[in-house]
């Protein structure tokens, strides 16, 4: 399955780097403005905001490499009612439109914090309907709650480790990062046995689902187990020491990234639809 | 709504010869590895200890799928562009190629298998029952080409009364709860019937 799903892959990982880093930006501003005032606090954060932003835009346009026909993508809001694709488009569309209108009454010095709250909220709207998509399909790896936690797991550690790449010195950011890297790490690795175990106990497309992560996808399935460990491990450190080497936190960066890409990857090769013939 | 069209099949006339499949490949015109009427083989048994022997105790059917046309189907609840549509007149369901943008959505909704991705055309192809042919009159290529007449199609109420023995629900299916589809079978011996009508 994964040979065609590379763009969603991709989609997926951009969009939740970019909805997490905003919600890390959103996080430290809270904490700034308590200290200062709104208008330093956004200051502090225009950077994360902007790349926040670039990563969505990025993301839209990959998703059109997904489609067979792009020329007819303007149709895909048509059945909000009922779709979580449209869901996921209109949540899309809608953190975009959040983004920029903060963007612009930020730089006119508005130093409202709202529009921002608002954009992270969107944000995380948009990877809930993500993961909706695959609960409602018929794709036994797919349909486990744990598609949701380790969305919402990918989106807090991309958020958080990004923060951290972006903005390491500002005050604010190593407790935001800290908690956001691990938080989603204990979720994604916590869950895990959890999600092995539906697996092995469901239906032939989920135990052919196993076989795959147990057999041809097993390096890829030890590289993320050990790189999430690693990362928590390292974020934790980081965030105790107070280290504030850029080398550190790229490297930190980084490791998160391949780890979390690993577990995207894996999350598509072992989707077997229950099927017939 | 009309009359809500469906399949019947008899699973013990069948024996797998992928007639129908061919037929309906042929006249939908579908690439290599593109099956919108699809045969998968069902087999299991084993030694059965009778005396002081064993026996051979084995079995082997057919299930033939193409689409159920469902009462609740995931795949048009699913597609973000209303081209997976149920027709309100009779119950088919189809993709309206004008529409479909191939986003492979209704393709992860079907526990059936029965939406088709084309790269070729950059579309999902999928079982109309042969809505050209009914509007000429004919029967499905599927239906006329089995040489057993193992399918048959019609409104499926008229269908369940013609085979008061059919069932939904066959060893090898998935749970018929989850679309609620409009074929029925007459299971072959060794089907492990749910029994549901
Ligand atoms: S069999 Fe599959 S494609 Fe056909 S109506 Fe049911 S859910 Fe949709
Ligand atoms: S591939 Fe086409 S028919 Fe299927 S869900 Fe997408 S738009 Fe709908
Ligand atoms: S009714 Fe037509 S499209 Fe459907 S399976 Fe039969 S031949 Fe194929």
């Amino acid at each position: 399955m994964l040979h065609a799903e590379w763009p969603l892959a991709l989609f997926t990982l951009l969009g939740q780097a970019a909805a997490g880093i905003y919600l890390a930006v959103v996080l430290v501003r809270e904490i700034l403005a308590r200290r200062s005032d709104a208008g330093q606090a956004i200051k502090a954060t225009v950077l994360p905001s902007l790349v926040a932003g670039g990563l969505m835009i990025a993301a839209a346009i990959v998703s059109f490499l997904h489609l067979g026909s792009p020329l007819g993508a303007y149709r895909v809001l048509l059945q909000v009612g009922s779709s979580w694709l449209s869901r996921e488009i209109a949540a899309t569309m809608l953190f975009g439109l959040l983004w920029l209108g903060s963007v612009v009454v930020e730089r006119r010095g508005g130093a409202g914090l709202l529009l921002g709250r608002l954009t992270a909220l969107a944000g995380v709207v948009l990877v809930l309907c993500m993961s909706m998509i695959y609960q409602s399909s018929v794709i036994p790896a797919w349909t486990s709650a744990y598609t949701m936690v380790s969305f919402v797991a990918t989106t807090l550690v991309l958020g958080g480790l990004g923060m951290l790449a972006l903005r390491p010195g500002v005050e604010g950011v190593l407790p935001v990062a800290g908690w956001m890297t691990l938080a989603g790490l204990v979720l994604q690795l916590g869950g895990l046995p959890l999600y092995l175990g539906q697996l092995a106990q469901g239906s032939a497309a989920g135990r052919a689902s196993l076989t795959l992560l147990m057999g041809a996808w097993q390096p890829q399935m030890w590289s993320f187990l050990v790189l999430g460990s690693l990362t928590a491990v390292a974020a934790a450190v980081v965030w105790q020491r107070r280290v504030q080497s850029l080398r550190v936190v790229y490297a930190l960066l980084l490791v998160g990234l391949v780890g979390e890409a690993m577990a995207r990857v894996i999350f598509y090769a072992i989707g077997v639809p229950v099927a017939v013939g | 709504m009309g009359q809500q069209l469906g399949f019947y099949l008899n699973q013990q006339f069948c024996m797998g010869c992928k007639t129908c499949a061919v037929a309906c490949k042929d006249k939908n015109d579908m690439e290599i590895g593109v099956n919108l009427r699809r045969l998968t083989e069902v087999s299991g048994g084993g030694f059965a200890k009778v005396g002081d022997t064993y026996v051979p105790e084995v079995f082997a059917y057919w299930i033939g799928v193409s689409c159920n046309h469902c009462d609740h189907p995931k795949c048009v609840e699913n597609c973000p562009t209303g081209a997976m549509h149920k027709n309100p007149e009779d119950g088919v369901v189809s993709v309206d190629q004008t529409k479909c943008i191939g986003c492979r959505y209704c393709t992860w909704s079907c526990p059936y298998g029965a939406p088709q991705y084309s790269e070729q055309r950059g579309k999902t192809q999928k079982c109309d029952m042969c809505a050209d042919y009914r509007a000429q009159g004919k029967d499905p290529a599927c239906v006329t080409s089995c040489p057993m007449r193992a399918i048959e199609w019609g409104p499926i109420d008229e269908l369940k009364k013609k085979h008061p023995d059919a069932v939904v629900a066959v060893h090898g299916l998935p749970d018929p709860l989850m679309t609620s589809p409009n074929t029925i079978y007459t299971s072959h011996k060794s089907a492990v019937s749910g029994g549901r009508k």
